[in-house]
């Protein structure tokens, strides 16, 4: 039975890998082919999916224990999650319209990507009286983001 | 109104309804009856067919949450292959009614519940909703009242439908938007040990599948129907 940290890492190199992967491209923008884009939705979907379970088991079994079991425990894993967990970008969604533009279907639209972001509660809001674990996952196209650094 | 040839005495007709129609409803009436005109449907077809959105509910969502309280497989197809499990309780997304109207539609979710992650559903943009597989969703999901305080104070929302979760159960707001559609796979209660899948989809209820409801034994619906005693009750 591998450890759980074996598992952990290697989901990390796994997706570092499928990131990299999708990285090279070609993208819509890059002149890619319907079936390349087929493939890269495929791939970006196969990520979520990976990437969910991944944090489900993180969540689930992994910081609970970090916590009770580790010395400076709670601390190594606030300082973990709360990386994590900064208006995170989770991964870039499917090649999309913007919805203001699909409804009037103008003849030279271009797809964009569209971002699932997972906002930190007590981050987002000022005064926010839940806990600091509570998040917000929305979806918003690229127009309406911009790189911070 | 413009002079017209009277075949009626306008003191007797009818007066109509409201004296105020809005845009919406004229565009709906106008486009409606060319379609009809033009052949593209019948009045028949859009009776049926507004019949059956009227008819639609959560039951195949509840069934699709018991198979995967029962069955550690069929839970690994709702979460890796939604689309899948939908048809295997009867609802296909890319021809949701049946009448051959076209759905491309593919981006739904179900969000699973674990001990520590409890998600609920919203849309704040505008109250996109899982009508396929949920039915149509209820009046207060639509209301900004819901969509722009949930988003916001998401512990007070929940309080006020009843709900309470405690603080080591981290809250997850999914905005739904236009591309995706949600679902919430909520946990087994106790006290469900030996039930079978019917027994279990009749406790999962349209609020639990939102996620403002939790499912609990013995509770087959969220509408309060214990109010004040009747002033003049039936005898």
């Amino acid at each position: 039975m591998p450890s759980v940290f074996d598992v952990l890492a290697q989901d990390h190199a796994e997706v570092k890998r499928m990131l990299a992967e999708l990285e090279l491209g070609p993208t819509a923008a890059t002149g890619a082919d319907a079936d390349q884009l087929a493939l890269r939705k495929r791939m970006v979907q196969q990520l979520v999916i990976e990437v969910s379970k991944h944090e489900a088991v993180e969540e689930m079994y992994f910081w609970p224990a970090v916590r009770s079991h580790v010395s400076d425990g709670t601390d190594l894993a606030n300082q973990a999650q709360g990386q994590e967990q900064e208006g995170k970008e989770v991964l870039a969604r499917l090649d999309k319209l913007a919805p203001e533009d699909e409804a009037f279907d103008p003849p030279d639209q271009t797809p964009e990507w569209f971002y699932i972001v997972r906002f930190n509660l007590s981050q987002l809001w000022y005064g926010y009286t839940g806990t600091d674990s509570d998040t917000l996952q929305t979806e918003i196209p690229q127009r309406w983001l911009e790189a911070v650094a | 109104m413009t002079e017209h040839d009277h075949d009626h005495d306008h003191d007797r007709t009818a007066a109509p309804m409201v004296d105020e129609i809005t845009d919406f409803e004229v565009l709906e009436i106008a486009v409606r009856e060319l379609c009809i005109e033009k052949g593209l449907f019948t009045a028949e077809d859009h009776r049926r067919f507004t019949e059956f959105t009227e008819q639609i509910g959560p039951t195949p969502a509840a069934h699709l949450v018991a198979r995967a309280w029962l069955d550690p497989d069929f839970k690994n197809l709702a979460l890796t292959e939604p689309m899948t499990a939908s048809k295997q309780v009867g609802v296909d997304w890319l021809e949701p009614t049946g009448f051959g109207t076209p759905s491309d539609f593919t981006a739904f979710h179900i969000l699973e519940d674990t001990p520590t992650l409890h998600h609920v559903i919203v849309c704040a943009l505008c109250s996109c909703y899982p009508r396929p597989i949920l039915g149509n969703s209820p009046e207060w999901y639509r209301t900004p009242n819901y969509r722009r305080r949930l988003v916001r104070w998401p512990r007070e929302v929940l309080a006020e439908f009843g709900l309470y979760l405690p603080e080591d159960v981290a809250i997850r707001v999914e905005d739904s938007n236009q591309k995706h559609r949600f679902m919430v796979m909520p946990l087994r209660p106790d006290g469900t040990a030996d039930w079978d899948e019917d027994q279990l989809a009749a406790i999962v209820t349209r609020d639990c599948l939102i996620g403002v409801a939790l499912p609990k034994v013995g509770v087959t619906t969220n509408a309060i129907t214990d109010t004040r005693p009747a002033m003049h009750p039936a005898k």
